[in-house]
């Protein structure tokens, strides 16, 4: 893009003020006991830009964990829509690399072929300020997924912004996102030393990553390896099928669907709600269910996560953001799965 | 359905909390009265016909005698549907704690005289008759309720609530307090359904909607050890709401 500018830390609450007269501003917010939760907020005072990693994505912004989609009216015939945007636009502030990959490989399943009305409206209503990771977070692996910790997008995003010591360097990615910047005073040019320095300080980050995984020729291994014995254990001696894995994956985007109707027996809602392949009835079709093992519903998170997205969408499910291990109540993680069967393989 | 259709509502062993529920706590009882015909319900009204027919029997509470036993023997031949409602006729609920020990000793510490008393191992209601479905909860939810009375109405299955607590969790956005706070959490083989009150409140889940369909109670006992309880502590967590499970069994370790 054009033009890199600098934003002094000090100026940073004046920015967000003027943001939130016109947006409702999401950022990172300081939880009870070190937990971070992207919150509204008016002003920076609650704003912790240090964050390392939310349990929930800011995919829950565009894509809801519950959404009423329409009613109909059995006795009028009537049918509405349900509205999906929120009441003003929205832009979410200090949204990391990888999570801001995360939404763009949802726009993969929701913008293609065919298009997610409920999702479009959404993702059109929000601004997206990127804020790159100087610093590998506990569990990430983006580097080794390429999704981090600097963003690699070049477009789908409006602002991108590295933090330096006393100031931003920020960089638009979109006409909103110079409109954001644009005529306001307290944006001062990036010289191109100061983007220098950022280089610098994402081939500082790039080593500080203590995790890593391996991705070349991994869909083709894994697709060959579907019976491997880890699947089983780790499925049976660890996994709850709780499906927290799949729930604060900021790529999964299965949901199912649900009809509520009211008492006068006429109305009816038709919801929809995150959905997991880690849940038993997920499978559950005509017939029976194809996925009644636990075993199979672990194959499938990983093998959807790191082989077959590849085949379907062009790209990993996977962003490295390590919450599934995270918020795992056992602490299950699919980069060691893989990592076993890659060792396996090496040994035959 | 043409007719309103004939609910008989039954009751043993519990604390009459379901009932308490289905006639005045819940939202739509207004709604429910007018469109079905309770012909049978003690709390309700004196009388009524206990022999059936119904379109639905609701049972509450948890088998401890035979004369309970023989009655829902009876309420199954003459009904369409059989449901339990709450955790006591689902899992055993808190009636079932007493299987834990020795049943005279039981016994022995609540009445002095025990000569009348001819209780028998707690037991829940699919385990001495067929099930058409349950409304889980403790007391039973309202969600469940609700889906059932309209399915009934509408003539078509209900759609229970049937994952694990977490799912609810993650959905109200709680911050897991087993990962995060190292509570030891039931929740991730319970069954939703109360929109994870207690994670919500900053509180491990208790358990008291019984279990998952699924549920891996040995991975979580297994868990739970690691995070410092001892066998008595899981024992205790696995018994307190579904003692004659067989999902919980795995987790009822001495
Ligand atoms: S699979 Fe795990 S590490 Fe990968 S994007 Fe999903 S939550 Fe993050
Ligand atoms: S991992 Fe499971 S829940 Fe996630 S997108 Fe794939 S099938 Fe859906
Ligand atoms: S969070 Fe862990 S225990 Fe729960 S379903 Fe996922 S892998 Fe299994
Ligand atoms: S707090 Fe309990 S119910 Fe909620 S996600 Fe964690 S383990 Fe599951």
């Amino acid at each position: 893009m054009s033009e890199a500018y600098l934003l002094s830390r000090k100026r940073l609450p004046d920015w967000i003020k003027s943001l939130a007269e016109i947006y409702t501003v999401l950022g990172p917010v300081p939880l009870r006991r070190g937990q971070t939760v992207f919150e509204p907020i008016a002003s920076a005072d609650l704003l912790n830009p240090n964050y390392c990693s939310t349990m929930l994505s800011p995919r829950l912004f565009i894509y809801p964990g519950c959404q009423k989609l329409f009613t109909v009216n059995r006795s009028t015939g009537q049918y509405v829509t349900a509205d999906p945007r929120t009441q003003r636009p929205q832009l979410i502030f200090a949204i990391h690399p990888c999570d801001m990959h995360a939404i763009s490989v949802l726009d993969r399943t929701f913008l293609a072929k065919y298009e997610d009305y409920y999702y479009r409206k959404r993702r059109d209503d929000t601004v997206t300020i990127v804020l790159n990771c100087n610093k590998a977070c506990d569990s990430g692996f983006c580097d080794s997924m390429g999704t981090g910790p600097f963003l690699r997008l070049k477009q789908g995003f409006d602002v991108a912004l590295t933090a330096r010591e006393k100031d931003f360097i920020a960089e638009p990615a979109s006409e909103n996102g110079e409109r954001l910047i644009g005529g306001r005073d307290f944006f001062e040019r990036a010289t191109a030393a100061d983007l220098g320095e950022k280089e610098e300080i994402e081939q500082r980050a790039k080593r500080s990553f203590t995790k890593h995984l391996d991705t070349d020729g991994l869909p083709q291994l894994l697709m060959r390896h579907l019976d491997h014995t880890v699947y089983r254990r780790t499925a049976d001696s660890r996994c709850l099928g709780c499906t927290n894995c799949t729930m604060v994956c900021p790529t999964c985007y299965c949901y199912n669907v649900q009809d509520r109707t009211g008492y006068d027996l006429m109305t009816t809602t038709r919801q929809r709600y995150w959905d997991s392949c880690q849940e038993l009835h997920f499978a559950q079709v005509h017939g029976g269910n194809f996925r009644s093992s636990r075993e199979a519903r672990m194959r499938q998170f990983v093998t959807h996560k790191l082989a077959t997205w590849v085949e379907q969408y062009g790209c990993f499910g996977c962003i490295g953001c390590g919450r599934c291990m995270t918020w795992c109540p056992t602490g299950i993680d699919l980069t060691e799965m893989a990592k076993e069967i890659q060792r396996d393989a090496a040994e035959k | 359905m043409n007719e309103q259709p004939k609910i008989g509502v039954f009751k043993y062993s519990c604390c009459a909390g379901c009932e308490f529920q289905l006639i005045y706590f819940q939202k739509h009882v207004i709604d429910m009265f007018e469109k079905t015909q309770i012909t049978y319900c003690r709390m309700l009204q004196s009388g009524g016909h206990p022999e059936g027919p119904f379109d639905v029997a609701l049972i509450e509470g948890a088998i401890t005698e035979q004369w309970q036993a023989d009655q829902l023997n009876r309420v199954r031949a003459v009904s369409r549907y059989l449901i339990p409602i709450g955790s006591c006729a689902v899992c055993g609920g808190v009636p079932a704690i007493k299987n834990t020990t020795e049943e005279q000793e039981i016994e022995k510490r609540v009445y002095t005289d025990t000569s009348l008393v001819h209780s028998m191992k707690t037991g829940a209601i699919n385990d001495y008759v067929k099930i058409d479905g349950a409304v889980k909860g403790c007391p039973m939810g309202v969600r469940d309720l609700s889906e059932l009375v309209i399915s009934l109405l509408l003539d078509k299955r209900p759609e229970f609530v049937n994952c694990s607590v977490c799912v609810e969790c993650k959905l109200a956005a709680n911050i897991c307090v087993l990962v995060a706070y190292n509570e030891p959490c039931m929740g991730p083989v319970t069954n939703a359904g109360c929109g994870a009150l207690c994670p919500g409140h900053h509180r491990a889940c208790y358990g008291c909607w019984g279990p998952m369909e699924d549920a891996n109670a040995w991975a979580l006992a297994g868990q739970f050890r690691l995070m410092g309880l001892t066998n008595d502590d899981i024992h205790r967590k696995f018994t307190e709401f579904g003692q004659p499970t067989t999902q919980w069994k795995a987790g009822q370790i001495k």
